[in-house]
């Protein structure tokens, strides 16, 4: 009898998942938003229905303020992946021209990003949609459960949640109600970053450490990734050597000093590691439980 | 004493200099000193400095040097402070007097100010794009600061963590001159587009000082995005006698 090693186990796991899923659900989608997350999961969706393409399209819910690198991926893996990709900009966003800079990190969050994903499950009728969130990352994040259930609103209530004991999962849905569905939840950081490396799977440049302009704002290192990016009267970017441990609209993003420019680097740099990869995240950062608030709104 | 006691044993003056690491003078001089006066002529010299008959820095030296590396120097001659006009600086303007530049330098490379020149000349045949730019922009950059009776400089900037527990770190505007030499300035905040047009400034002042009015700067910068800067752009596009170069990322 062979053993599965920890990574096997919780791949076998995400693939349950994602074959319940795609077993019980009407009209899933996969969220898509390019990171290092995302890249695990839609490689473990491919295998979960190999030789075919998964039996559901990607979605971006696009803020137009990712990292020109991300739009290349997303485009280059749409393509390789032969799924079909859909991306979702929030209109009103754009006729307000909403953005990090002008309106604050938690007005541009809310509508490009949650009325943006809302606007995306009521507009194409998706009822399951995977998402790659883990446990690891926020506490918000480890209490919810692998199937998260939502209100016609998209609302979540943290305090109504499904048992999941013996990893069932109950799928009856309520009329109206979607689920958030999270098959990487109980994978950390690291399990990430072993299994990228041991599967060889396409990621951001971002991640890997390199030379990049970046600013200072509030201790935060914020790379200047296109000229839309205000500077302060005289500022200089500088050049130094820097990587992303999270990547999300680069205004709000914040990189972090390493020289682990390959995969093995970053798993050891990871071993060492002992905070966690959203402190780089400014949303993050906007009030206690700010995560959670957010959640309950029908942010992922 | 060796060198003699080897001699006295059968060595040649070679093999007593291998073994004494001293000059073969100097072991011919001893052997000399011992037939004509015995053990008592032969001259024994301590050798090197005494221990602890250094420069040492106290924490007044180092706080002056630090509000120093703070300002731009007085004169305008010079891009940024070497340690030569940090010890000068130091006796006129600190009253503290008797600190070498070496000494500055050993306090430098403590508090990791110490940066080495990169070596782009040895770019010169690598079949890569860090090759290709020194081939088609720093080359020709340099031979025509060279033939206009200019200079060459080498510099960057970079973070400086703290080294102890009371300073922040700094952002180091360092240069690297002729045969290396270090020049560099301390700022408490990222260095802003002034800051870098005031060392261009003083560079091409310095070249000029000479008595070349058309002498060019050729200056390979590391560590700084220009392109997002007008200011900068505007006052390279003002004065052609600097020639840039940011080394490619």
């Amino acid at each position: 009898m062979t053993t599965l090693t920890h990574l096997q186990k919780l791949e076998a796991e995400s693939i349950q998942i994602m074959r319940e899923v795609v077993a019980e659900a009407d009209n899933p989608v996969m969220l898509y938003s390019v990171g290092k997350d995302s890249a695990v999961m839609l490689h473990l969706a491919r295998k979960a229905f190999a030789p075919s393409p998964p039996p559901f399209p990607l979605m971006h819910v696009d803020t137009r303020w990712k990292f020109q690198s991300m739009y290349e991926l997303r485009d280059r893996m749409a393509e390789e992946t032969g799924m079909d990709l859909l991306v979702h900009i929030n209109p009103e966003g754009v006729e307000k021209d909403i953005n990090p800079f002008t309106h604050g990190s938690a007005i541009h969050t809310d509508v490009m990003k949650t009325e943006g994903l809302k606007q995306a499950l009521d507009k194409y009728g998706f009822d399951a949609a995977f998402g790659g969130a883990r446990r690891d990352e926020e506490k918000s994040r480890a209490k919810e459960r692998i199937f998260s259930f939502r209100t016609a609103q998209h609302r979540w209530d943290p305090k109504n949640q499904r048992p999941e004991l013996w990893k069932l999962y109950n799928t009856r849905k309520h009329k109206g109600e979607s689920i958030r569905v999270f098959p990487l939840s109980n994978w950390t950081e690291l399990d990430i970053w072993q299994y990228i490396y041991l599967h060889n799977i396409s990621i951001v440049p971002l991640y890997f450490a390199a030379e990049r302009p970046v600013v200072e704002r509030d201790g935060a290192l914020i790379m200047v990734d296109d000229e839309r990016m205000p500077l302060e009267p005289g500022e200089v970017p500088m050049m130094r050597k820097v990587r992303f441990r999270t990547l999300g609209c680069y205004p709000l993003t914040g990189a972090i000093e390493s020289e682990a420019d390959t995969l093995p680097a970053i798993i050891q740099e990871m071993l060492l590691a002992r905070t966690s990869e959203r402190q780089g995240r400014v949303i993050d950062q906007d009030s206690n439980a700010s995560m959670e608030k957010k959640k309950q709104e029908g942010y992922f | 004493m060796l060198a003699v006691r080897l001699r006295l044993n059968g060595h040649t003056v070679a093999e007593a200099c291998q073994h004494s690491a001293l000059s073969a003078p100097t072991v011919s001089a001893a052997w000399k000193a011992f037939l004509e006066g015995g053990w008592q002529a032969v001259p024994v010299k301590p050798r090197g400095r005494r221990r602890g008959s250094g420069d040492v820095l106290n924490s007044v030296h180092s706080e002056a040097l630090c509000r120093l590396l703070m300002t731009w120097p007085s004169s305008e001659l010079l891009p940024a402070w070497n340690s030569r006009a940090l010890a000068v600086a130091l006796a006129e303007t600190e009253n503290q007097t008797g600190m070498s530049p070496r000494a500055i330098e050993h306090w430098w490379k403590a508090r990791g100010l110490g940066v080495k020149p990169a070596d782009v000349r040895g770019l010169a045949r690598k079949r890569s794009n860090a090759g290709r730019w020194f081939r088609q922009q720093v080359k020709p950059g340099f031979d025509a600061a060279v033939k206009s009776g200019g200079k060459c400089w080498q510099g960057g900037v970079r973070v400086v963590a703290a080294t102890d527990g009371r300073d922040a770190r700094c952002y180091q505007l360092y240069l690297h001159g002729k045969r290396g030499a270090l020049h560099m300035l301390c700022l408490p905040t990222p260095p802003v587009a002034n800051d870098y047009i005031t060392l261009f400034e003083r560079l091409v002042a310095e070249a000029r000082a000479a008595g070349q009015p058309e002498a060019l700067v050729a200056l390979v910068f590391h560590g700084a995005f220009f392109q997002a800067s007008p200011e900068i752009m505007q006052w390279l596009v003002e004065h052609p006698a600097m020639r840039l170069m940011p080394f490619p990322s």
